[in-house]
């Protein structure tokens, strides 16, 4: 029988006892209860949203779910994860009262029924998405020689997703202690598997070597008792494995959208392995049953309607996610006048040698980062051969590598993903957007990602129109994202170590490639001085904000990354010539955008100039204008940007030059800025 | 402020602008003869720099690669920084503070005037725009007159000039000037250095002068002869530099200076300068140690000299160390001049026609009156008289 519930005691499950009859089915009865109670709730127009049920693959759940040990191995689940869930914690309280948007549910009301998080319990609503994040996890946990095991829920349909077969070459390649459990429910959403999926499903996985496994999910305790074999051989280290159970969902894909065969339907619920189960324990012990699990939901469904809604404070919110980067000297991120000499390229590597020397829960993950090669911008190099265990090559699987990264950093390392090329965080882009960056908010804070992705951009290199480009646009407006661009400026090595231990958000880190062979600037823009706003003061990435003694500046232009060096050659003509006086910033935190340095300096100013490497439109510069505009209004008397013009960056030497912008250009700008 | 080598890292070796030159406290820079990362053997050519009296080529101390630091047209002290010759072409330099400190003008040839009231570096800087400061140059102001005035642009140097000339009208040509209308022109760089060291001499030294008459045909004929004996090119002037050296050994106190404190500075060595026109610029060449050096030496060394001068390429050691000077205004048409001795000098001779046709010449010297009296003055020249 199943345990009484309470806040205080739900959370001590340890090594599950072999699977009784009685107790997988009180446990299938329960996630019955639940998913029927839900779709009446659904239908009484008393709950919001959506939900998926899993009624018809309970067994799948409980027998799953059975053969883990709760005391440390991870669960990562889909959207249809009620059934993993509640086998998993045994509490219909935290799933009614998340589903109906209470604080009191897995998530605080936030996630809702895809998005729950409970201990080492996750799942999130990305078909495919989640299973380079549960590998991710496991790896983790083989570092940490944890000896816990991941398991990994997907459907038939997942398998439509190709990050999917990236995730599972690495975890054969690496041995990972993973369990992909596949769910054959035979349709993907509404579409037949057979529609959707050729070849063998089976064999899909063992082409990368991975040891698999078919059956039919009809017995919950014969289901669970092969499953602790499967489990107890991964965590024997024999690397992962992938189970595919056939089962049949008895109910809609969601609410009501089910176009299938009634007369299928119908057999397939005369062979509803629950029914055979209370046939085995007979009338009296399954009316037993259903009236324990009744009154459970009863229960759970009262507390949970007279907990609080959950609520949104937008600006406590902005303060929490600043709270989670730790306070600095701002002042320190520029480099002293002992940094002279360096490279970007030495300085960045430097710093990476440091991270991994001092933090063992620092690892890299990045495609041809392997000594001799030392990746593609040699920011790498050396790191291997110190810290073999650490530095990973990967397979050319960007999207695989960004999901490991966050699943990795879920379990509390700090992974440094490299990205050869900017441009390919498009291939990651579902994983920055859809799970790195969400975690932490969607799970109500109970999860962080202090992920890294470094990723060199910028032109001026002649790499064309897939090697070229500004991409970070794409990431300026993702909320949970940090997005730092270094300049020579700035010492970016210590942005990058601040980003990596000091900062428990996700950061994309930029690296305008032009930098990489350029010298950190320690001493002023000719005239100028350097002033740290004081809302910089503390900030991890601070705005570097150079000004000249004496005048107030009559334009404020503003940069970031690669064009620091144009930028000033513009300024400096901008003033011998023109004899115009600028402030300038250089941002490194491009988001979420402090504004109070720019602000303050146009007030001054009342005139603006954002030059920036991307194109223009719904850009670095529309965003800065915008913003300056709506706090200032008037006030702002006239403002420009200088961007790349709205194409592909064309290989052509002189091509790419006039797509990209340069000095006269800037020169220009700051002038027309002050007409 | 100087950059000693033990300040500096492995493998750079600084290329300042050499000290040996007199009468200069800046240089301005000509031009680069490398680029950044040329490769240079040592004693190539880095750039020229043109002090009061010369353009003069500052050569490569140490082979390597050569790392200017001085744009063209910046002006540089003495003993300021030009660049660097580095072992690697890539050797990576010291800060650009160091350089700034000792360079007049920064990397980027902004001119940075500390502040006359405080000394904490950049807080009181002064920027003056390249504008500005070609405003400043054209009507001839003083660049500290903008010390601590934090940005300078043309505005504020119109408006410097025109309150200078509201406080002292000679400052600037008045625009209702009695003497109709006028033009302000900046004096050439070089002739604004003669200028100075002018102003220096006739403020320090109280000349007096004497003149002998001397009959120039037998020294045209030994001149004649010995070139034709050592073929050669000789001139009055060279014998003239030799017998003023020789007159000098009997005459020590003309090769010496007074010192402000009222001692003389005694020379071992008599170095004769001598003053070069070529279009119109004034050179002072020096011939080291003349004294020692027969007539004929003399002449040809001097002949070395002229043909460097032309071509502008005379070098610091042709133009420092003069200890006396001798000038011409042979072929002139000029019967009488009164050179001034060059500072830290005591004595120049001259050579003027007295008539034209005539082989009569006088023989003019302008002596520091401190250093010596009239009758010695005159003993001196009449052993000039002699050797000639």
């Amino acid at each position: 029988m199943t345990r009484p519930v309470s806040s205080v005691t739900r959370n001590v499950r340890v090594e599950p006892p072999v699977l009784g009859v009685e107790d997988a089915l009180a446990k299938m009865m329960l996630i019955r209860e639940v998913e029927e109670r839900l779709l009446e709730l659904f239908s009484a127009g008393r709950l919001f949203g959506t939900t998926h049920t899993c009624i018809g693959q309970e067994t799948c759940a409980v027998g799953v779910v059975g053969a883990l040990d709760h005391t440390r191995d991870v669960i990562f689940s889909n959207h249809r994860c009620h059934g993993h869930f509640l086998a998993y914690t045994d509490d219909p309280e935290l799933l009614l009262a998340e589903i109906m948007g209470r604080v009191t549910g897995a998530s605080g009301g936030r996630g809702g029924s895809q998005h729950l998080c409970e201990r080492n319990f996750y799942s999130n609503g990305i078909q495919g998405g989640i299973v380079p994040v549960a590998t991710g996890i496991a790896l983790a946990e083989q570092h940490k020689g944890s000896g816990a095991v991941t398991a990994c829920f997907i459907g038939d349909g997942t398998l439509g997703e190709g990050v999917v077969y990236e995730s599972f070459n690495m975890a054969s390649l690496w041995k990972l202690p993973v369990l992909y459990v596949l769910e054959h429910n035979r349709y993907a959403q509404s579409t037949p598997t057979t529609r959707t999926t050729a070849g063998d499903i089976e064999a899909r996985a063992a082409a990368f070597g991975i040891a698999t496994d078919r059956r039919a999910a009809d017995d919950p305790v014969a289901l669970a008792e092969h499953m602790r074999s499967v489990v107890e051989r991964i965590r024997a280290g024999e690397g992962p494995f992938f189970q595919v159970l056939d089962t049949y969902r008895l109910a809609a894909h969601s609410k009501g959208d089910d176009d299938r065969d009634a007369e299928e339907i119908d057999e397939r619920r005369r062979a509803d392995p629950l029914l055979r189960l209370q046939h085995d324990v007979g009338v009296k012990t399954t009316a037993a049953l259903a009236d324990a699990a009744r009154l459970r939901v009863d229960a759970a469904l009262a507390r949970a309607e007279v907990a609080p809604v959950a609520g949104v404070d937008a600006e406590a919110e902005r303060a929490a996610f600043h709270g989670r980067a730790r306070t600095l000297p701002g002042k320190d991120a520029f480099p002293g006048p002992d940094a002279a000499t360096t490279l970007v390229v030495q300085n960045l590597n430097a710093a990476l040698h440091e991270l991994l020397a001092r933090h063992d829960d620092v690892m890299l993950l990045g495609e041809d980062i392997v000594d001799p090669y030392g990746g593609a911008f040699k920011v790498s190099r050396g790191l291997s051969t110190r810290f073999p265990d650490r530095v990973l090559s990967t397979p050319i699987s960007e999207a695989g590598i960004i999901g490991m990264g966050g699943g990795m950093s879920l379990r509390g390392m700090r992974p440094v993903i490299e990205i050869m090329f900017g441009d390919f965080l498009a291939l990651g882009a579902d994983q920055i957007l859809n799970h790195i960056s969400k975690f932490h908010w969607m799970y109500n804070g109970q999860a962080d990602t202090p992920l890294v992705i470094r990723a060199p951009v910028g032109g001026h290199r002649g790499y064309g129109p897939t090697h070229s480009q500004s991409i970070e646009k794409m990431f300026f407006g993702v909320p949970g994202l940090v997005v730092v661009a270094v300049s020579s400026r700035h010492d970016p090595g210590e942005l990058l170590r601040r980003a990596v231990v000091e900062d428990s958000r996700p950061v994309l880190f930029l690296e305008q490639k032009i930098l990489y062979a350029k010298r950190l600037q320690t001493e002023a823009p000719a005239g100028m001085v350097l002033e740290l706003h004081e809302s910089e003061v503390g900030a991890l990435y601070p705005t570097g904000v150079w000004r000249t003694p004496g005048s107030a500046g009559d334009v404020t232009v503003v940069t970031y990354g690669g064009l620091t060096a144009m930028v000033e050659e513009a300024l400096f003509t901008n003033f011998e010539e023109d004899e115009i006086v600028a402030d300038y910033l250089v941002v490194a935190q491009l988001a979420p955008l402090g504004l109070a340095p720019i602000l303050d300096s146009v007030r001054r100013t009342g005139r603006l100039v954002v030059v920036e490497e991307g194109t223009a439109p719904w850009g670095f510069g529309a965003e800065v204008l915008a913003r300056v505009a709506e706090e200032l209004g008037s006030g702002l008397a006239r403002a420009v940007r200088v961007a790349s013009h709205h194409l592909p960056i064309p290989n052509a030497r002189p091509a790419e030059q006039q797509v990209l912008p340069d000095a006269a250009r800037i020169r220009e700008a700051v002038r027309s800025a002050c007409r | 402020m100087t950059l000693t080598s033990s300040e500096l890292p492995a493998g750079v070796h600084a290329v300042q602008v050499p000290r040996e030159i007199v009468n200069a406290d800046s240089v301005y820079v000509v031009s680069w003869a490398v680029v950044e990362g040329d490769s240079v053997e040592e004693g190539a050519a880095l750039c020229d720099i043109e002090t009061s009296k010369a353009v003069v080529t500052v050569e490569a101390p140490v082979a390597g690669y050569a790392r200017p630091v001085a744009a063209e047209g910046d002006e540089v002290p003495v003993g300021g920084l030009l660049g660097y010759v580095t072992d690697r072409p890539d050797t990576p330099l010291p800060s650009a503070a160091g350089a700034r400190a000792i360079s007049s003008a920064s990397g980027h040839g902004a001119a940075e005037v500390a502040s006359a009231a405080s000394a904490s570096g950049a807080e009181s800087a002064t920027r003056i725009s390249a504008k500005a400061q070609r405003k400043i140059t054209e009507l001839g102001l003083d660049v500290a007159l903008f010390a601590g005035r934090g940005v300078v642009r043309e505005e504020d140097v119109v408006a410097m000039a025109a309150e200078l000339h509201a406080a002292s009208p000679d400052v600037c040509a008045p625009s209702n000037d009695a003497r109709g209308p006028s033009q302000l022109k900046p004096m050439g760089t070089i002739q604004r250095r003669v200028a100075r060291v002018m102003e220096q001499s006739v403020a320090a030294i109280p000349a007096s002068s004497l003149e002998r008459m001397v009959d120039l045909a037998p020294v045209r004929e030994r001149a004649l002869a010995l070139g034709a004996e050592r073929k050669v090119m000789v001139t009055e002037v060279d014998l003239l530099v030799h017998a003023v050296a020789v007159a000098c050994r009997d005459f020590p106190e003309f090769n010496g200076y007074a010192t402000a404190d009222h001692r003389v500075r005694l020379f071992e060595q008599v170095n004769v300068g001598v003053a070069v026109d070529v279009a119109g610029d004034l050179y002072v060449v020096v011939v080291r140690d003349a004294a020692a050096k027969q007539p004929e030496a003399v002449a040809k060394e001097l002949r070395g000299l002229q043909y460097l001068a032309a071509r502008q390429r005379l070098g610091v050691e042709h133009l420092s160390g003069g200890t006396v000077t001798v000038t011409s205004m042979l072929g002139r048409g000029v019967h009488r001049f009164v050179p001034i001795p060059y500072p830290e000098q005591a004595a120049i001779v001259g050579l003027a026609d007295v008539e034209p046709g005539s082989t009569k010449a006088a023989l003019v010297l302008v002596f520091d009156h401190r250093v010596a009296n009239g009758g010695r003055a005159a003993a001196f020249l009449a052993a000039v008289a002699e050797a000639l």
